[in-house]
This record gives structure tokens, sequence and C-alpha cells, in this order.
């Protein structure tokens, strides 16, 4: 059975390397050996996951498997402890830093900032023992010097490219940044952005919708959607970072992995960028993702608590009003089921101002979500924003 | 004829440009416009009145720019007016026409609040009588009961591509009663009878109103 799981992680790699990917067809040449680089396979300890593993191109480059809240690992045995959020738009968040104008933390990759450029957050995985498991960058190297593409390498940094091990690991993180920072992943080709443009009609429930993003939903306040200053797509996040109070998610494989991965078991508490600071005020908070092709990207929140859209909508409206459940471990469906909310995993530094009680109807929500599922790419073939923003770190 | 500092284009709507108006404080003048009026009361015609205003300028504020470039938002409106008061009776007439240019490029940063009309107008004819010399004839006070139609589109046309459907589309026939004791103060009555062709906003009140208000004239 595991032979044959590998076998398909393999299968389906391959034909995303080899197929033509949505607005693929101008990359440069740097972007197209980190294409090669995302999408292989051999890159992990043993062979088996690539980045593309738990970014499918196919979900806006979150992770296919849909039934488990946080990614399998290459031995399919071990989980991380947070959903792979979507590596579309990333390009676009500036480098982790404190905004003194807003008083916030914003910026960088990852759910907690801890990497502060997608060359940063390129080289992560990698060596992830619960992602690609390998022992250091050295092994990394190594397997890219025997790939099909390993000439490349000096055909764009200079001959000798893969010589230095901690440079050439630099050189892949650069070249996978590159391609993340192309056009295949920030699209900009939603419903909504012909919208914008007077090239697609909202019905009048995706209308309502709007309004409610903009008005008694609040959405706005951290996921802004009209251009911004200079005119640019809206990214449909502020880059900052909040606690909106999710419950620990009793779903999560990482809770009954072994002490080698997760020491404190079951009573792991994930204090994202709090963490990662080592700043109690700010435990609790992650990075407000982007809310483009939102409709693909289950399940929902840091640790894939929510499987489906409408409840996390559901979450937002009645957060500080319904019961807290009797049972700190209570998983979606259960508390749907009982009309109540479970503990949040970090209850400091929850927001309380911003959401919890938006008094939204239950056709608020329908219309909601149906305007959230106008921001799938797609919508058309080329985007038409004509004048797109550089992404903040292109090199 | 004046100079005045221009609108502010994103306080523009589907409901109107009144929003648009910029207060004394912290108001934007990146941009300026010119406003006119003119009135006519010839002298062989007592109780005439005819005139017309305009304003034209650019409403941008150097603030609306889409898709890296900028916009101007240059904005008309145009005014024409009739008055004839004769003994009693009080007529009158107004028509109000306006033009916004660059409003496909304006409707992405109003969100919901847009589209706006490229073109909007509306109108209205009042007739009202001062009865208080039929009840009381020596009297100096003033109660007349008036009637008005009303009708205003704002979303009369929009930029190539957007959706009209969102806005006020209106037809209001109104009657009401206006009592002056004394010519500076007025009392006024009205019910108001409306009739909407578009959706109408969110957060403009629909169904029939009744008013009632007082005013001072200083």
């Amino acid at each position: 059975m595991r032979r044959f799981l590998l076998l398909s992680i393999f299968a389906s790699c391959a034909s995303f390397a080899d197929s033509v990917l949505p607005n693929s067809e101008n990359l440069s040449v740097k972007a197209q050996l980190g294409q090669k680089l995302f999408f292989d396979s051999n890159l992990s300890e043993p062979a088996g996951q690539a980045c593309a593993s738990c970014h499918n191109p196919d979900f806006a480059f979150t992770d296919a498997d849909k039934t488990q809240p946080t990614s399998k690992g290459v031995d399919t045995t071990l989980h991380g402890n947070r959903n792979a959020p979507t590596a579309m738009y990333m390009a676009y968040s500036p480098a982790f830093h404190f905004n003194r104008t807003e008083g916030l933390y914003m910026g960088g990759q990852f759910f907690d900032g801890r990497a502060a450029t997608l060359e940063d957050q390129a080289k992560g995985p990698f060596l992830n023992p619960v992602e690609m498991a390998n022992p250091n960058a050295e092994a990394v190297v190594k397997k890219v010097k025997v790939a099909s593409y390993a000439s490349q390498f000096d055909a764009i940094y200079g001959n000798g490219a893969l010589n230095n091990t901690e440079q050439a690991y630099d050189y892949i993180a650069n070249a996978i940044a590159e391609f993340e920072r192309s056009a295949v992943f920030n699209r900009f080709s939603s419903k909504y952005d012909f919208y914008l443009f007077g090239k697609a009609a909202f019905t009048a429930q995706e209308r309502r919708g709007l309004a409610v993003f903009e008005g008694k939903g609040n959405c706005a306040a951290c996921h802004p959607n009209r251009p911004m200053v200079k005119g640019e797509p809206p990214l449909f996040t502020d880059f900052s970072y909040d606690n909106i109070g999710v419950p620990k998610n009793p779903e999560s494989p990482f809770y009954t992995m072994s002490s080698k991965y997760n020491p404190d078991g079951e009573q792991f508490v994930d204090l994202g960028l709090g963490g990662h600071l080592n700043i109690s005020a700010e435990d609790g908070k992650f990075k407000v993702p982007t809310l483009r092709n939102i409709a693909l990207t289950s399940p929902y929140t840091h640790n894939g608590y929510f499987t489906k859209l409408r409840n996390v909508v559901e979450f937002y409206n009645t957060r500080k009003v319904k019961r807290r459940c009797a049972k700190p471990l209570t998983n979606e469906t259960e508390s749907l089921a009982q009309k109540c909310w479970a503990t949040p995993e970090v209850s400091q530094n929850v927001n309380f101002g911003e959401l919890g009680n938006l008094k939204l109807s239950q056709r608020d929500i329908d219309d909601l979500v149906a305007f959230l599922e106008t921001l799938t790419d797609g919508y058309d073939a080329k985007s038409p924003w004509t004048s797109l923003a550089s992404p903040e770190f292109k090199n | 004829m004046y100079a005045v500092t221009g609108l502010n284009a994103q306080g523009f709507s589907n409901s109107g440009i009144v929003e648009g108006r910029q207060g004394g404080s912290n108001a934007k003048a990146e941009d300026f416009a010119f406003t006119g009026r003119v009135d006519y009361s010839p002298s062989q015609i007592p109780g005439f009145l005819i005139g017309a205003a305009t304003f034209l300028g650019n409403s941008g504020q150097k603030d609306i720019t889409f898709d890296n470039k900028n916009y101007n938002v240059f904005t008309q409106l145009y005014e024409g007016h009739i008055q004839y008061k004769y003994r009693g009776l009080e007529l009158r007439m107004l028509g109000a026409w306006s033009h916004i240019d660059n409003t496909a490029a304006l409707n992405p940063s109003l969100g919901s609040a847009g589209p706006i009309g490229q073109d909007s107008f509306g109108t209205y004819g009042e007739a009202a009588y001062d009865i208080m010399p039929l009840i009381w004839n020596d009297s100096s006070q003033y109660l007349a009961p008036f009637f008005r139609v009303e009708r205003y589109n704002t979303l009369a046309s929009v930029a190539s591509g957007f959706n009209n459907s969102v806005g006020l589309d209106r037809w209001i026939y109104q009657a009401g009663l206006s009592y002056k004791p004394i010519p500076n103060i007025v009392i006024k009555a009205d019910y108001r009878n409306i009739q909407d062709r578009k959706i109408v906003p969110f957060g403009i009140p629909t169904g029939d109103e009744f008013n009632l208000g007082f005013g001072f004239i200083y």
C-alpha cells in the first residue's frame, strides 16, 4: 500500500513538472529551473515527496488530500502540526517586520513569519523531519547534482554553482522563489478581477456577498478587497497576524505522534507568532491568509480545524455568541451539532473587537460564501490586469 | 463664478455623489473646480425667474489610480430652474444632469458602493398655493398645500460592462403642507410615495415616508 502511495505521488509530481501550468508560457530560465525543483519528488529522504506534493497546482498550491487537517510527510506516518497554506500570492508578502505605525508584526512567510523571505521559506521543508526529511542541506544539494536539470545551475548562476553546498542551497532556494514569484503563482484571473474591470457580471447573491464582506462581515479590515494605493490588484490580506480563537483540532494526527516529533503529545499548544518571537503578547497569532482561491484551499486555519468555508464564516459570526463546548477538544462536526465552540487553542490575545459576533443572517453567510467563490483564479485564462505590481523581493 | 475645491470621488457611490462634498477642514485640494450661476427675472413678467448653474472640475484629487494609471475623474454638473409666483400660487421646476469621466477606473476603488453612474439626472416640478388669505384675510402667516413630482436616476448610464441594477432610480410623488407663522420660520409636513425601479443600495431606507420638519431662516 505504501509503495502504491509513493508511486502515486511520483506520478502526480512528474506529470505537473512536464505539463504546461496556467501562465507558465513566459517563465524566465531561472523560474523554469525553479519549476523543475518544485516538482522534483527525488529531493526528499527517501525520494517520494516534492514541494508540489503539499502544494498542488490543481488546488491553488495547497494539499490535494483534503481528508487530513495537516499534510503527510515523505514518511506517510508523519504529519506536521500545521495545515499547508497556499503558496500563491506569497511573493507579495513583505519581509517580516514590525510596523510601528500599526503597532503590528507583518509579513514574512509561514503561518508564524519565521522565514523572512520566499528564499528562506523554500529552504525549510527540505530539512523538516516531518516533511521532506533531508538530514542537512548537503543531502539536498547532492540530490540536485544528479538531477537531469543540474547543468542549468551552471548556466544561470555560473560555473561550479553547485560546488559549494551553502551557496548551492541558496541557489536552489532562489530558483524556487523565482518560480513562486512568477505569474504561475500570481494569476490575478478570478471572476472578481474581471468584475473590477467590468468584464464579468456578478449575480445578485455575489453582489450582496461583496456588501457583507465590506460591511457587516468586517472581512475587508484584514482582507482588503479594493485595489491598492497605486491601483494594483488587491491581495485579500494585509499580511498581519491575528488570534481569531481557533480551538485545538482533535482530528490533527500531530497529537498522536511520537515524542521525537511532538514532545508535548496531546498537551501541544501552537503559539504561532508568539512561539517564533518568544513574546507572550503575540501568542496564538497566525498570519492572515490571502482569500484568493479560498474555495480551493480547504481545510482552513492554521491547524485545519475547519473543513468547509461556510463553517469558518459561521465561526467568525458566532464565536462570541455561542456557548463554550463542554470538552476543550471538540471537533468541527461536534461543535456544529452541539451548537457550541470549543475553547481557543490560545486564550490570550484573542481578537474580540473585530469578529465573533457579526450578526450575519444565514442568507448573509450564503451570500458571503458566494462572493468568496468568485476569488478563484481561472475565470478566464489571461488576467485582466495589464500592469501587475512586482513582487516585493524580486531578485 | 467661483473657484472651489473639487469634489472627492472616493465619496461617490451608486446612490449619488453627495458624499463627494468635502468639509472645510482636511479637504483634499489637489483638484479645483469652477462653479457659476446665473438668474434672470424679466421685468415684463413679475414673479418669474429663470436660471441655470454649473459645476465643472476634476474629482480624482490624485487619489484615483487603477491598474497603475491615475485618473482625473472630470465631473460636470448642470442645472436649470424656473420659478413663477402669482399671488398665492407658486410653481417651480428644476432639472439637473451630471456626467463623470473615468468611472470604469473609479468603480473598483468604491467596492460595494459602486458601480456609480457615468450619467445621472434628476428633475422635479412643484406647485403650491397659499390658502391663508382664504381662511384669514388679514393674516401675514402662510399656509400652503403643495404637490411635487420628483424623478431621479443616479445610474442613468454606467461604464461599459458594469452592472446598473443597484442604485436610486426613483419616482417620488409628494404631497404636503407648509406653514409659516412668521416669514422666517417654517413647519412642514409631507407624505412621499416612493417608487423604486432599481435595487436600492444597502443602508438607504425604502418604502413610503412621512416627514415632519421645522425650519428657521436667518
